[in-house]
Parts: structure tokens; C-alpha cells; sequence
């Protein structure tokens, strides 16, 4: 577990960083730019239309960032216009592709070739590397993006490695806690879509080591120290 | 994952002093619970089992959690299960965020903001030290510009006398083009497309508009005494008529898939005019 101090300085450090690219410091700007485009990616993974691609999208959100950053007021209110602005570009993509879809019929005849092939399950820009996610995935992360508002988002943003509930809350301006609840919430929402959704086998699966005894406790606690790191 | 127990607000080193903090701040670490009242409906168990999925536990919550599963094994199952989920869900996340690491500001854009109006060189270099995978800065900022460079580039080959391709006319043409012509370029071969097509009743014009696809400066020199110039990649739109009786629009099936779906549209009375 990191320590308060060092997160303290860690802290002052990127604020410092963000306040030279809030200032006009071109080279503090990519900094920032690259610590935080991965979670800006997961936002727009939880908001876009699914014919939209991150790719394009974060291109879009870089522009704002750039022609923007410098009406922020403050380096602590960083995140938080950084997300507005991520959301307002993945929101307006939406009204773009509402509007497209109902201005025009698309047409599947022969003779005017194959219908477009969208990119199955929302494009994550990724292209080809999206294919190797297994079905079982990308069925969990629509079924994440389809929760109630407030919830997705912030489950999408726990998947990002090195994002933590703290992380979070300072993107969203929420507390903590309150992020910590709504990520309970919404994994436990999340499993039960998914099993009426049909997503269960691991849970049939693990019904039958159950039935085995013991091994089960081993292994999901190796699994766990896996994830975790130390256990204490 | 139906546990009943609820959590009490469990001290934390770093728990703010009573009164320090404002109701609405967020904590400085750890998990307090004490500002959201709402955390006090959330079970514990689940609570338990998301931190340990998301990696926040600490040795206070992994205590907790052994104690309760041992009085409900069903406890084992619901951590597995969220670990898997965490798992799947990164796992769909992670090509988005590799596709992230490709996106790079617009280093035009920000090297003028680093560099000062006199630091020439500087920005000059800056400019040219790499290539850019996408211009979305000329797109926008220099949009109408390079819009209108088009636009006269056009225009100008709309104008010039036809036709205007004089060659070698060995291409055999019989049959497909109208009389004189003869495509050496693919704007011969657009505008045969367009007469054609027109005669035909399929193709009805060409949209004035075109769609800036990318931008990519393709040089010049880093003491600024040659123009840089800039490959356009752009979209062409053509209109064209057909008349069909099926129509489809694109849905998706349970997977997501996008798949036609056939639409029934009702009859409708011709219009008079037709008539």
C-alpha cells in the first residue's frame, strides 16, 4: 500500500505539472496529456455511441485539451474539466450518429455492394487487438456500459490498471466512499445481468468445484493474492 | 451475494479529525465511510468482495472477510465471480487504452504554446522532430483554408476547356464513354462517371463539400524557408438514385452483431404529380 507521505508528494508533483500546462507550458501539457489518456479512453469506452471510435474520439478530446486547457482555473480542477470535456465530445458523437441514423435509410441491395460492417459490440479503436478479446468480455462491458448512469462509469474506470477508488473520485469529483459504493453497487448489478444474461459459466463452474470442498478456498485466495499483490 | 450485514464507519490512520474536513470533501485516504450515507446500506460482504477484486483491501477487510465466510462459504463463490468479472472487464478495457497510448496532442498546436514568438528555430523544430499521426488542429483551425484550396482546385478543373484529357487514346472506351472523351486522369474518369451516370438517372451530382479525412505535413525544411506543404486525405460524395422494393436497416442481434432487419413499409398513394 502506497504511503500517505509519498502520495502527498506524488500529489504536489503533478499538480505542480498541471498548473506549467494550465500556464502554457507546451511540454507539461503532453506530460499531463499522456498520464491521463487512459482514463479519458475508458470514459469514452463508458459513454460513446456504439458505432463510435475511441480512436477518433480521444483525437477529438486531445484538440479540446490543447485549444482549452488554458480556462481552467486551477491545477486541482484539472480532472474534473478534463472529464466534462471527455463527456461532452462522446455526448455530442451521439447526437452526431442520432442524427445520421435518422437522416438517412440505409440501403442493402446488391447491386449498391454489402451493408457497411460496423464494428461488432462498439469499436474500441483498437482495431484487430479488439478481436482477441474474448465475446465473454465484450459481453461484460456492454452489459457495464448499460447500467444505470453514475454506475457504469466508474466500474469501466476500476478497470483501468493503477486507478484506484481515490483515483476516481478526484476524476469525478466525488468522494471516495460514495465512488466505492457505486462500484459495489454496480458489480453487483453487473452479476446479475450477466447471469440473466446467461454469462454465468464461471459460476456453474465453480458450482461444481464447490462441490470438491476445500480447493476452492486455495485457489480463489491464490487468485486474489494474484490480483492484490501482498496479502496481509 | 445476499449478505445482511452492514458495515460500521471502521477507523482509518488517515480518517480526518471530527470537524476538519467539510461534510462533502473527500477523505484523504483510506475507506471512510462516514460521509456517504448511502455506503450504509451496501452490504459488507459485498463491499468486502469488491475491494479485494479492486485490489483496495487492506488487512483490516481481508480479516473481516475471512471471519463472515466462514459462516458463509457462499462468500468464496461471490469473490470469484467479481474477480472474474474484474478480470473480463480489463481485459475489454485494454485495447481502448492501448489505443489511447496512440493518440498524441497536436504537436503543432503545442509547441507554439511552449515556444516564444522569437524561438523560431525552436518551434520550427519542434514542428518537424516528428510526424504526427493525425492533424486534427490543421483539420479544424485550417479547415475552411484547405476547404478552399480544394474547392479551387476543383473548380479550376471544372472550368478548363473539354475535353480536357489529350493522350494516348488506347484505352478501349467503346460503348462506356461519351463521344470525344477519352481518361487519362481520374478526373476524366470521375467526370465520365458523373455524365454517365446522370444520362443513366443513377447518379444525380457530386456534393460541393468535402470531408477532411487526415492531414499530414510531408516536410519541408526545419529553417522555414520552404512552404510546408500537407497531404490531404479526403472523402469525394457522390449521389446517386436507385429505386429499390426490400428495404433494410442495420440492427444488431443478441451479440451485438450488426445484422439487416427487413422493413415493411406501408403503401403510399402516388402523388399527384406522378399521375
Amino acid at each position: 500500500m502506497v504511503h500517505a507521505d509519498d502520495r502527498t508528494i506524488a500529489d504536489a508533483a503533478e499538480q505542480a505539472l498541471i498548473a506549467r500546462a494550465i500556464g502554457g507550458d507546451g511540454d507539461a501539457l503532453r506530460e499531463v496529456w499522456e498520464r491521463h489518456r487512459r482514463w479519458v479512453a475508458a470514459i469514452l469506452l463508458a459513454h460513446k455511441p456504439r458505432d463510435a471510435d475511441v480512436e477518433d474520439l480521444l483525437q477529438d478530446v486531445a484538440v479540446m485539451l490543447v485549444s482549452k486547457v488554458s480556462d481552467v482555473r486551477e491545477a486541482g480542477a484539472f480532472k474534473p474539466w478534463l472529464r466534462a470535456v471527455t463527456l461532452s465530445v462522446a455526448l455530442a458523437k451521439g447526437r452526431r450518429s442520432t442524427v445520421r441514423r435518422n437522416g438517412f435509410l440505409r440501403v442493402v441491395d446488391g447491386w449498391l455492394g454489402r451493408p457497411s460492417q460496423e464494428k461488432g459490440g462498439g469499436d474500441d479503436g483498437a482495431g484487430t487487438k479488439y478481436a482477441a478479446v474474448s465475446q465473454e468480455a465484450k459481453r461484460l462491458l456492454e452489459l457495464a456500459r448499460s447500467l444505470p448512469g453514475g454506475y457504469g462509469e466508474p466500474l469501466i474506470l476500476k478497470a483501468v490498471q493503477g486507478m484506484s477508488y481515490r483515483e476516481i473520485g478526484r476524476v469525478m469529483g466525488l468522494p471516495e466512499s460514495t465512488v466505492e459504493t457505486r462500484i459495489v453497487r454496480a458489480r453487483r448489478m453487473l452479476r446479475e445481468r450477466a447471469m440473466q444474461d446467461g454469462l454465468d459459466r464461471d459460476g456453474n463452474s465453480m458450482n461444481e468445484r464447490h462441490a470438491l470442498g476445500a480447493p476452492v478456498r486455495t485457489e480463489v485466495a491464490k487468485h486474489a493474492l494474484a490480483t492484490n499483490g501482498a496479502r496481509p | 451475494m445476499t449478505m445482511d450485514n452492514h458495515e460500521q464507519a471502521r477507523p482509518t490512520s488517515e480518517s480526518p479529525a471530527s470537524g476538519a474536513t467539510p461534510p462533502n470533501a473527500a477523505p484523504a485516504g483510506g475507506h471512510d465511510m462516514t460521509t456517504d450515507f448511502a455506503s450504509e446500506l451496501v452490504p459488507t460482504m459485498d463491499r468486502l468482495i469488491a475491494r479485494i477484486a479492486d485490489a483496495e483491501a487492506d488487512e483490516h477487510d481481508w480479516g473481516t472477510f475471512e471471519a463472515l465466510a466462514g459462516t458463509q462459504p457462499q462468500a468464496w463463490k461471490a469473490l470469484a465471480c467479481a474477480q472474474r468479472d474484474a478480470a473480463l472487464l480489463a481485459e475489454a478495457v485494454l485495447p481502448a487504452i492501448d489505443a489511447s497510448e496512440r493518440v498524441r496532442l497536436p504537436r503543432s498546436t503545442s509547441a507554439t504554446l511552449s515556444a516564444s514568438g522569437s524561438d523560431r528555430t525552436a518551434r520550427n523544430a519542434r514542428r518537424s522532430d516528428a510526424e504526427f499521426r493525425y492533424a486534427p488542429d490543421l483539420r479544424r483551425i485550417g479547415g475552411w483554408a484547405i476547404a478552399a484550396v480544394i474547392g479551387l482546385a476543383w473548380l479550376g478543373s471544372m472550368l478548363a476547356p473539354e475535353p480536357r484529357a489529350i493522350g494516348p487514346t488506347n484505352t478501349n472506351t467503346a460503348g462506356i464513354l461519351p463521344t470525344g472523351w477519352t481518361i487519362n486522369t481520374p478526373e476524366d474518369a470521375v467526370r465520365a462517371y458523373l455524365d454517365v451516370g446522370s444520362k443513366s438517372g443513377r447518379v444525380l451530382g457530386e456534393m460541393p463539400d468535402r470531408v477532411i479525412v487526415r492531414t499530414t505535413p510531408t516536410g519541408g525544411s526545419t529553417n522555414g524557408d520552404d512552404p510546408q506543404q500537407i497531404e490531404v486525405i479526403y472523402l469525394r460524395q457522390f449521389v446517386e438514385r436507385a429505386v429499390i422494393s426490400e428495404f433494410f436497416e442495420l440492427g444488431s442481434d443478441e451479440f451485438g452483431r450488426p445484422v439487416p432487419i427487413r422493413l415493411s413499409i406501408p403503401p403510399q398513394p402516388r402523388p399527384e404529380s406522378w399521375q
